[in-house]
C-alpha cells in the first residue's frame, strides 16, 4: 500500500517537472545573431565594400543641407532678405535674436560631433577592407572633408570649439575637454583641407569625367580648396579678424585664386534651357554642371516648389509660399545695365519697378506679374496669390523663387534634380574678389573688379558702353566702393544660399543690418494691368551686438562638460 | 435548493456592501456567512465585504490574523456596478495607496492607467502574470493589492512595482452539488464629461483682427465680414460653424450582456461566463454610407474555469479564456488624429457644404474635418486573445501531512489585426467672383476606396510554474512554508525580438507562535536572458514580523477592542529592465543619400547606440502598519507608512557633452525616495434591522524625491532637481503684465508690449531666460482618496462612491489652451473663451489671458506660474440603485432572483479646473458619464 503511494507521487511529480520543463527545452540562438558588428562593416575580406560605401553614405548625410532647414524656413528668412509668411515662426528667434544657452532654433552641435564621430568611427576602421586601393583612398579624403566641414559649421555659429581630433569616446569617460581658440579650429581645417586635397576626384565634368554619372555628388578637389578659401576668407573678416592682420585677406586670396587658376574645369554655368537663363538652370542640373563645386544631393523632388511657390496655386500644385522675401532684397537688385536703381543712371522707374531689372531678380523672387504655371502672379493686394481673407499670405508682395525649376508655363510640377549648393564657382570667384580687395589696393581693386564683371556677365547684365562703367560699376573703384560692391553682390548673387546670415556676421553689420526695419510692397491694382506701388514696413530685426555675433555654446555642454563651464561666448 | 439555503438570512436584506476593501477582521455579520466561490450563491443580497483569508501568491491564503504584509482586497461583486469595459475602472478610488488614471473616453481606449505607490503595478491572473484588463466582471472572485516587499518578492525581478492578483471564480468547493445560471443584461448612455468650448465665428475674427492689430499689422477680417460672421447672413462665405457639434453627438449607447453559470457536481466544480460588450463612439454619421465611421467597441469574452479531483489527493484544473473584439474607427485608426482637429479648425474656416452640395474647404483648411470624420472611409481593428491555465495539485498528506506538490503550464496568444478601408474625399473652395458668380476650385479630389491590411501585434507567452506547499499547525506552532521555481517565456512575432525568458526560485516561510508572534521570511532568486551572462540573476530577500497584542494578556481587560495588530515588512525588491540586448553594438540603416543624375539613392549604414549592460532597478521597501478592529468587530481602521528607496535606476548621466558624437548609454545608478502613508477606516452594521449599512473610506498620499540623477549643473541652483520631489512644477514666475512698450523684464530678445506676462528675475541680469526657471509652488503630496457607502432597506439598495485627488497640478499649454498657433498650411488654430478675458488697455486690471498675438508667442506662452493650474477634484464616481423582487413571488415562477439595478458613473464631478475634465487635460475625446439601468435574473 505505501509503496503504491511513493510510486502515485513520483509519477505526479515526474508529470509536474514535465510540465516545467516542455517549454524550457525549446533552443534560440542567446544572443540575436542580426547584429551588424564592426568585423561584420569592416570586414576584412569584403573584396566589394558594400557596408564599406554604406558608411561613406551615411557620412554625406552629414552635410549642410541648407533648404528650408530652420522649421520649413531657409536661414535666409532671418536676414534682412525674407521673413516667415506665418507671424511668429520659430526662426524669428533667430531673426529677433532670441536665443539663449537652452533656446536656438539652429543648435547644430550634437548633430556636427555626431558626424565627427561617425567620421572617426570610419576612419578607424576603414584599414582592413580590402577593395580596390583608389575607391579607399577617395572614400577616406571624402570622410576627411565631411568631418572638417562640420568643424566649420560648428565655429562659424560658436567660436572656437574643442577639436578632439580622431578620438572616439566610449561613452563611460568624463568628456573634460575646453574649447580650442576659433584660429586653431581655422588651423585643423585648412591643414586636412591641405592634406585631402590630392586624394580626391578631380574637377572633371567632361562626358568621361570623374564628375560624372554615379559620381555627381561626390566630393572634389574642388570642395577642398572651396572650403578651404571660404575657411580662410571667414579667419579673415572683421569679426576674426580685429587687427585686420593683411596676411590672412592674402591667404584667403591665394586660396580662392588656386581654385580659379588651378581647376580650370570650373567655370560659370552658362547653359540656358528653357525659360531658365544659365543662373537659374545651373540650379535645376546635376550633368555637367561644372560650376557646382559640391551639392547636397536630394533625389528628384518637387519639395521646394510646393513649399516656396505663391500661395495662389494650391489648388492644383499645393504651393504654400511659406518665405516672403523683402523689399530690401528686390532693391538691391540693380537695373539691367547694372546700375543700383537709386542711381538716376539706372532709368529705374519706381512705377513700373521690375522693368529693365537685373534678370537674376526676377528668378531670385516672384514678382507679380511674372507667369507661373501658365499665369500671372498675381501679389496685389487682392489677387490670387494675395488673397485678403486667407492666412499665411506673403507679408511683402513677394515669394522665394530661387532654385525652382522651369514651371513658368507648366501645368504642374515635375521632380527637379535639384541639389542644396554647398560650393559653387560663383562664390569662389566672389571669395576671391573680396579677398584681394581688402588685402592691399591697386591692382588688387581690378582683379576684383574683374570677378564681379564675370559673374554680372553671366548673370545677364549688360556690358554698357558709357566710359567708366561696365556691367554698371565703375571699373576704377576705391577699396571701400569695390567693398560695397562685393557686399551687394553677394548678396543678390547668393541670396538664399545660406551666405548672407552669416556674411553680416563675419562683416560685423549685423549691428546694424540686424536691426534694421524690413520692408515690403503693397501693390494695388489700378487697371487691367497697371499697378500702384507702395513701400510698407514689414517687420523690424533685432540684434545685440554685446552677444549675437556667435550663437550661446549650448547649456547641456556647459553642464556636462566641466572644462567648458567657463568658456560661454559672452553676453549669455 | 441546495447551497443556496443557507446563505440566505432570516429577516432581513443586506445589500452590496462593497468597497470595505481592508484586509482585517470578519464582522459578525458575515461570520455567519460560509466562505463561497460562486457568484450567484452571494447574489443577491448578501456581499461579504471581507474573506477571512485573502488569496495571495503562488496559490497561497493570508489569514487576515497571521498576515503580516500591506494588502488591499476587493470583493469582485464591488466591480458589478461599473458600466465600463475595463475591469480596471472599477478599482478607481476603492484600495488605499492605489490611484487609476483615464486619459481618454475613446470606445476601446478608454482604459486606465494604475499607479501603485508611485509605480506601475504587475497584473496577474489566477498567479500568472497577465496583461490584461479584459475582464468582466463577473468572473472575477477578488482582487488583492500586494503593496509591501514581503508579498511579492517571491516574483523576483517583477516584485518592485507590487501586483495586482486577480482571482477568478471556480465554482464552490465544499457542501453539496448545485447548478445556478443567471442571465444579466444591461444598456446605458453615456456621455462626455466636459467638453472643450471654442469661440463663434464673430468673436474669433474680431479677437483674431485685435492680435493682428496688436502687433502692428492689418485686419483680416472687414467690418462687414465680421457683422456677416455675427448675424450669420452668409452661411458660405462667412460660415460659423460649431465643429464640435458637427462631427460629436450627444450621447452614445452602452450595453452589456453577461451569462454566467457555475456548479458543482460530484468531483468536478466549474464556472462558464460569456460576456458581450457594446459601446458606441460619440462621432455622427452620414447616413449615406453603407459602414460604419463611428469609433465602436464590441467586444466578447468567453471563460470557463473546471475543476476536477481526479483522485482523493490529485486535482487537475484548466482554466481557459478567450476574447475577440472589433474596434472601429474612421479611415486611420487613429480618432485622436481626426478629433484634435477641432483645435486647429476655427469655425468661420469653411462652410461643411458648399451651396452645390461638395465639401468646403480652402487654402488654409484644405482638411475638411466632416470629410475627414465621415468620408474617409473607416478602419476596422480585431484583436484575438486567449490563454488557458492547465495544472495539478498533488496532495503528499501521506508522506507528511500538509505537504502538497502543484504545477501549472499557461499558455496565452495575442494578436491583433488592422484593416484601413480609406478613400480620399474631394474638398472644392467656393467664393464669388466680381460679378457675383459662383466660382469653385478644387482643392483635392475624391478617390476610390483603397484597403491596406497589416499584423500589428502577435505575441506568444507561456509560463510554467512548480510548487511545493507545507501547511501544518503544531499545538502552538504554525508553519507554512513554500517553495517555487517558475518560468515566463514571452516571443513577440512583430518585430525581430528573441524570446524573452524570466526565470524564478522562490521559497517563502511563515512561523507562529500561538498566533501571537508572526514571523515570516521569503525570498527569490532570479534572472532574464536579455543580460549579460553571469549577471542575469539577482537574490531579492524580505522579512515580515507581526503582533497581534490583542492576544496579550493585558489587553483581555480592554473590552471594546476586539482586534489590533502590529506589523511590518522589510526587504529588497528588483524590476527587469529588459531592452533587447543592448549590450551589442551594431550597425543599423540610416538614411538615402543619392549621387548622379537621376538621384538613385544609395542606403546608408550608421553606427547603432553606444552599448550598455541592462540590469534590474531594485526598491529596499520598508512598510510599518497597524491594524484594528473595534466596537464587535463594526468598525475596523489600517493604517500603514512606507518607505520605498529606489536604486539601478536607469538614467543618463550628466556628463552627456554632445561631443561624444552619440546618445549616451543608459546608466543604471539613479536612485529616489517613495515615501507615504495609507489608511482605510470603516463601519458596518451587525445588528439585526431593516436598514442595514456600511461606510468605507480610504486616504493615501504619497510622494517620489529625487536622490541621485546623476544631473551636472555647473553650479546653477535654479537647475538642480536632486533633493526635490517629482511632481514640482518649474516654469517662470509671473509679475504682472508691461504696462509701456519695451518693459521689462521678459524673455530675451522679445520686445514687449503692453499686456505681455512680465516675469520675476532672479538672478538680476535684466532679462528672463533659463535662470530664471524656478520651482513654482510648493511640492505637495498627492492625495488619492474614496469614500463608499452602502444601505440596505427592504428590497432596496443603495451604494455610492466618491472619489477624488488632491494637489495634483497642470501646466497649461499648447493649441488646447493658447489661440491662434501656427496650424498646417499656413492656417491658424482655434481660439477659446478664456481669451475672452484678455489683456486689453481697458481690461488692463481684471484680465486673466495675455495680450492677444498670432502664432506661438515666445514670451508668453512659456511655462509659468501664470499658467499653473490645479486640477484637484473630487467626483460622484458610482451610483446604483438596485431592487430585489420578493422570494414569495419568485418561489411562484421558480426563479431563484430577480434584481433591477440602475448606476450611473461620474455623474457629478466637482474642480476648479474647468476647461478639461481634470483627470484628462487637453483631450478631445472627454471620459464619459454613463447612465445605465439592467436586469438580472438568476434561476
Amino acid at each position: 500500500m505505501k509503496m503504491k503511494i511513493y510510486l502515485k507521487t513520483i509519477f505526479t511529480a515526474g508529470l509536474l517537472t514535465g510540465l516545467v520543463s516542455l517549454d524550457a527545452c525549446k533552443k534560440y540562438e542567446t544572443q540575436p545573431l542580426d547584429i551588424l558588428t564592426d568585423s561584420i562593416v569592416y570586414d576584412s575580406k569584403d573584396k566589394n565594400g558594400t557596408y564599406l560605401q554604406q558608411r561613406v553614405v551615411s557620412l554625406y548625410l552629414g552635410l549642410p543641407n541648407g533648404f528650408n532647414r530652420i522649421d520649413g524656413l531657409p536661414l535666409d528668412a532671418a536676414t534682412d532678405d525674407a521673413v516667415a509668411s506665418s507671424y511668429n515662426a520659430t526662426i524669428e528667434d533667430l531673426a529677433k535674436s532670441r536665443i539663449t544657452a537652452n533656446s536656438n532654433p539652429d543648435n547644430n552641435w550634437n548633430d556636427a560631433y555626431n558626424t565627427i564621430r561617425n567620421a572617426n568611427n570610419y576612419l578607424a576602421n576603414e584599414l582592413v577592407v580590402p577593395i580596390d586601393p583608389l575607391t579607399k583612398t577617395f572614400y577616406k579624403a571624402e570622410v576627411r572633408f565631411i568631418r572638417a566641414i562640420s568643424y566649420f559649421e560648428l565655429i562659424k555659429r560658436y567660436g572656437g570649439v574643442p577639436l578632439i581630433g580622431d578620438k572616439i569616446y566610449d561613452g563611460t569617460e568624463v568628456i573634460n575637454i575646453p574649447r580650442n581658440t576659433y584660429d586653431e579650429c581655422v588651423q585643423y581645417i585648412v591643414s586636412e583641407c591641405d592634406a585631402i586635397a590630392g586624394f580626391l576626384r578631380p574637377n572633371d565634368y567632361s562626358s568621361n569625367g570623374e564628375l560624372t554619372g554615379s559620381n555627381i555628388g561626390r566630393i572634389s578637389v574642388g570642395a577642398a580648396m572651396a572650403l578651404k578659401a571660404r575657411v580662410l576668407l571667414y579667419a579673415a573678416s572683421p569679426l576674426n579678424n580685429p587687427n585686420n592682420d593683411l596676411t590672412r585677406w592674402a591667404n584667403a586670396a591665394s586660396a580662392a585664386k588656386a581654385i580659379i587658376t588651378g581647376l580650370t574645369n570650373l567655370k560659370l554655368y552658362t547653359v540656358a534651357a528653357g525659360n531658365l537663363p544659365a543662373f537659374a538652370n545651373q540650379f535645376v542640373v546635376r550633368g555637367n554642371n561644372y560650376e557646382s563645386i559640391l551639392g547636397y544631393q536630394t533625389a528628384p523632388n518637387v519639395n521646394l516648389e510646393k513649399a516656396n511657390a505663391p500661395i495662389g496655386y494650391v489648388f492644383t500644385n499645393n504651393s504654400r509660399g511659406v518665405v516672403s522675401p523683402t523689399q530690401d532684397l528686390v532693391d538691391a537688385f540693380p537695373a539691367l545695365n547694372g546700375r543700383p536703381i537709386t542711381d538716376p543712371a539706372s532709368g529705374y522707374d519706381p512705377a513700373n519697378p521690375y522693368a529693365n531689372r537685373d534678370p537674376r531678380l526676377a528668378y531670385t523672387v516672384f514678382l507679380n506679374g511674372d507667369n507661373w504655371l501658365g499665369r500671372p502672379v498675381e501679389a496685389f493686394e487682392g489677387g490670387l496669390d494675395n488673397p485678403t481673407n486667407i492666412k499665411g499670405a506673403t507679408r511683402t508682395g513677394y515669394y522665394e523663387r530661387k532654385f525652382l525649376g522651369d514651371f513658368a508655363n507648366a501645368s504642374s510640377y515635375s521632380n527637379q534634380q535639384r541639389s542644396f549648393p554647398i560650393f559653387r564657382y560663383a562664390e569662389v570667384l566672389l571669395n576671391y574678389a573680396e579677398a584681394i580687395n581688402e588685402a592691399g589696393t591697386g591692382t588688387n581693386q581690378t582683379e576684383a573688379f574683374n570677378q564681379l564683371a564675370a559673374i554680372r556677365a553671366r548673370a545677364g547684365i549688360t556690358k554698357g558702353t558709357t566710359a567708366g562703367y561696365q556691367y554698371g560699376l565703375k571699373t576704377t573703384m576705391t577699396q571701400a566702393e569695390m567693398r560695397t560692391a562685393i557686399r551687394n553682390e553677394r548678396r543678390i548673387e547668393m541670396a538664399f544660399e545660406e551666405q548672407r546670415f552669416w556674411d553680416i556676421r563675419r562683416w560685423k553689420i549685423a549691428d546694424v543690418v540686424g536691426n534694421s526695419t524690413l520692408h515690403g510692397i503693397k501693390i494695388t491694382k489700378t487697371g487691367t494691368t497697371t499697378f500702384t506701388y507702395q513701400t510698407v514696413n514689414v517687420d523690424k530685426l533685432n540684434f545685440d551686438p554685446t552677444k549675437n555675433y556667435l550663437y550661446a555654446i549650448p547649456l547641456n555642454e556647459i553642464t556636462s562638460n566641466p572644462a567648458l563651464r567657463n568658456q560661454q561666448n559672452p553676453g549669455y | 435548493m441546495g447551497l443556496y439555503s443557507h446563505i440566505k438570512m432570516p429577516g432581513k436584506m443586506v445589500c452590496m456592501l462593497l468597497g470595505l476593501s481592508t484586509i482585517s477582521y470578519n464582522t459578525q455579520a458575515q461570520s455567519k456567512i460560509k466562505e463561497t466561490d460562486s457568484l450567484i450563491n452571494q447574489h443577491p443580497q448578501i456581499i461579504k465585504i471581507k474573506a477571512d483569508s485573502i488569496a495571495i501568491l503562488y496559490g497561497q491564503k493570508s489569514e487576515n490574523k497571521l498576515n503580516v504584509a500591506a494588502l488591499g482586497y476587493l470583493n469582485g461583486r464591488a466591480l458589478e456596478s461599473t458600466p465600463n469595459s475595463f475591469i480596471f475602472q472599477g478599482l478607481t478610488g476603492r484600495i488605499a495607496g492605489l490611484r487609476t488614471t483615464q486619459d481618454s473616453g475613446i470606445p476601446g481606449s478608454d482604459n486606465v492607467s494604475l499607479t501603485l505607490r508611485g509605480r506601475s503595478p504587475a497584473i496577474l491572473v489566477d498567479g500568472v502574470p497577465r496583461d490584461i484588463s479584459e475582464l468582466n466582471p463577473e468572473q472575477i472572485s477578488s482582487v488583492t493589492v500586494l503593496k509591501d516587499a514581503i508579498s511579492t518578492v517571491t516574483l523576483g525581478q517583477r516584485s518592485m512595482n507590487g501586483a495586482i492578483l486577480i482571482t477568478t471564480r471556480k465554482g464552490e468547493s465544499n457542501g453539496p452539488d448545485y447548478f445556478n445560471f443567471n442571465v444579466k443584461t444591461q444598456a446605458g448612455i453615456q456621455s462626455p464629461v466636459v467638453s472643450r468650448r471654442y469661440l463663434n465665428a464673430f468673436d474669433y475674427s474680431t479677437l483674431y483682427n485685435e492680435a493682428l492689430a496688436n502687433d502692428g499689422k492689418a485686419p483680416l477680417y472687414t467690418p462687414a465680414d465680421l457683422q456677416a460672421y455675427k448675424d450669420g447672413s452668409d452661411p458660405y462665405l462667412h460660415p460659423n460653424v460649431d465643429w464640435q457639434k458637427q462631427i460629436y453627438k450627444n450621447n452614445a449607447g452602452y450595453s452589456r450582456t453577461n451569462l454566467y453559470a457555475d456548479g458543482k457536481s460530484k468531483s468536478l466544480r466549474y464556472m462558464l461566463s460569456m460576456d458581450y460588450l457594446d459601446q458606441g463612439g460619440l462621432l455622427n454619421e452620414l447616413d449615406s454610407n453603407s459602414y460604419e465611421t463611428n469609433a465602436s467597441y464590441k467586444r466578447y469574452i468567453l471563460r470557463s474555469n473546471i475543476n476536477l479531483q481526479l483522485t482523493k489527493t490529485l486535482e487537475g484544473y484548466l482554466n481557459l479564456y478567450g476574447r475577440v473584439n472589433d474596434t472601429n474607427a474612421p479611415a486611420g485608426g487613429n480618432l485622436t488624429a481626426v478629433t484634435s482637429e477641432l483645435n486647429i479648425t476655427p469655425n468661420n474656416a469653411y462652410p461643411v457644404y458648399n451651396p452645390n452640395g461638395t465639401l468646403g474647404g480652402n487654402i488654409n483648411y484644405s482638411n475638411n474635418l466632416w470629410g475627414r470624420s465621415t468620408y474617409n472611409g473607416y478602419f476596422q481593428s480585431l484583436t484575438r486573445e486567449g490563454f488557458f491555465d492547465f495544472g495539478l495539485k498533488q496532495s503528499l498528506d501521506n508522506l507528511t501531512k500538509g505537504l502538497s506538490i502543484g504545477g501549472k503550464l499557461s499558455f496565452s496568444s495575442f494578436t491583433n489585426l488592422n484593416t484601413n478601408r480609406s478613400k480620399a474625399f474631394g474638398v472644392v473652395n467656393y467664393s464669388v467672383d466680381a460679378n457675383g458668380n459662383p466660382v469653385y476650385t478644387t482643392l483635392s479630389s475624391a478617390n476610390n476606396q483603397s484597403n491596406t491590411s497589416n499584423v500589428s501585434a502577435s505575441q506568444q507567452t507561456s509560463y510554467a510554474k512548480f510548487t511545493a506547499n507545507y501547511n501544518r499547525r503544531f499545538n502552538k506552532n504554525g508553519i507554512t512554508a513554500f517553495l517555487t521555481a517558475n518560468s515566463e517565456n514571452y516571443k513577440n512575432f512583430v518585430g525581430d525580438f528573441l524570446p524573452r525568458v524570466l526565470t524564478n526560485y522562490a521559497a517563502s516561510l511563515k512561523y507562529d507562535f500561538d498566533k501571537k508572534y508572526i514571523i515570516e521570511g521569503a525570498a527569490a532568486y532570479s534572472g532574464l536572458n536579455y543580460y549579460v551572462d553571469g549577471q542575469q540573476y539577482g537574490f531579492f530577500p524580505a522579512v515580515g514580523l507581526g503582533w497581534n497584542i490583542n492576544n496579550e494578556g493585558f489587553m483581555k481587560s480592554v473590552k471594546f477592542i476586539d482586534a489590533l495588530k502590529l506589523r511590518g515588512s522589510y526587504g529588497l525588491t528588483g524590476s527587469i529592465n529588459a531592452g533587447n540586448f543592448d549590450n551589442q553594438k551594431g550597425y543599423v540603416g540610416g538614411g538615402n543619400y543619392p549621387f548622379g543624375p537621376s538621384g538613385s539613392n544609395l542606403n546608408s549604414l550608421v553606427e547603432g547606440a553606444i552599448p550598455f549592460n541592462n540590469t534590474w532597478s531594485q526598491s529596499l521597501k520598508t512598510d510599518v502598519g497597524l491594524d484594528a478592529s473595534l466596537l464587535k468587530n463594526q468598525l475596523w481602521v489600517s493604517f500603514d507608512y512606507f518607505l520605498n528607496k529606489q536604486s539601478k535606476l536607469p538614467i543618463t548621466t550628466g556628463y552627456d557633452s554632445g561631443i561624444l558624437g552619440s546618445t549616451y548609454p543608459t546608466s543604471f545608478i539613479g536612485k529616489n525616495d517613495i515615501k507615504g502613508i495609507e489608511s482605510e477606516i470603516g463601519f458596518t452594521t451587525n445588528k439585526t434591522r431593516k436598514l442595514v449599512y456600511s461606510v468605507a473610506a480610504n486616504f493615501s498620499t504619497y510622494q517620489v524625491k529625487t536622490i541621485f540623477n546623476g544631473e551636472q549643473t555647473a553650479g546653477y541652483q535654479n537647475l538642480i532637481r536632486t533633493g526635490q520631489y517629482t511632481n514640482q512644477n518649474y516654469g517662470y514666475i509671473a509679475d504682472g503684465f508691461v504696462t509701456t512698450a519695451g518693459q521689462g523684464p521678459v524673455i530675451t530678445g522679445y520686445a514687449s508690449k503692453p499686456g505681455d506676462i512680465k516675469y520675476k528675475d532672479l538672478n538680476g541680469d535684466n532679462t528672463i531666460d533659463y535662470r530664471d526657471v524656478t520651482a513654482i509652488g510648493k511640492a505637495k503630496p498627492i492625495i488619492n482618496y474614496g469614500l463608499s457607502s452602502q444601505f440596505s432597506y427592504n428590497k432596496f439598495c443603495l451604494s455610492f462612491l466618491v472619489q477624488g485627488l488632491a494637489n495634483t497640478n497642470e501646466m497649461l499649454s499648447g493649441n488646447t489652451v493658447f489661440p491662434f498657433l501656427n496650424a498646417p498650411n499656413g492656417g491658424i488654430s482655434q481660439a477659446f473663451p478664456e481669451s475672452l478675458n484678455r489683456w486689453t488697455p481697458q481690461t488692463a486690471n481684471t484680465a486673466t489671458f495675455p495680450r492677444l498675438t498670432i502664432g506661438g508667442n515666445p514670451n508668453n506662452y512659456a511655462a509659468s506660474s501664470f499658467w499653473l493650474r490645479s486640477t484637484s477634484y473630487v467626483r460622484l464616481k458610482n451610483i446604483e440603485l438596485g431592487y430585489n423582487f420578493s422570494p414569495k413571488l419568485l418561489d411562484k415562477i421558480k426563479v431563484k432572483n430577480i434584481r433591477l439595478f440602475v448606476n450611473g458613473e461620474n455623474l457629478f464631478t466637482h474642480s476648479d479646473f474647468k476647461i478639461f475634465d481634470p483627470e484628462m487635460p487637453f483631450s478631445d475625446y472627454s471620459i464619459l458619464k454613463v447612465v445605465n439601468g439592467g436586469l438580472s435574473v438568476t434561476f
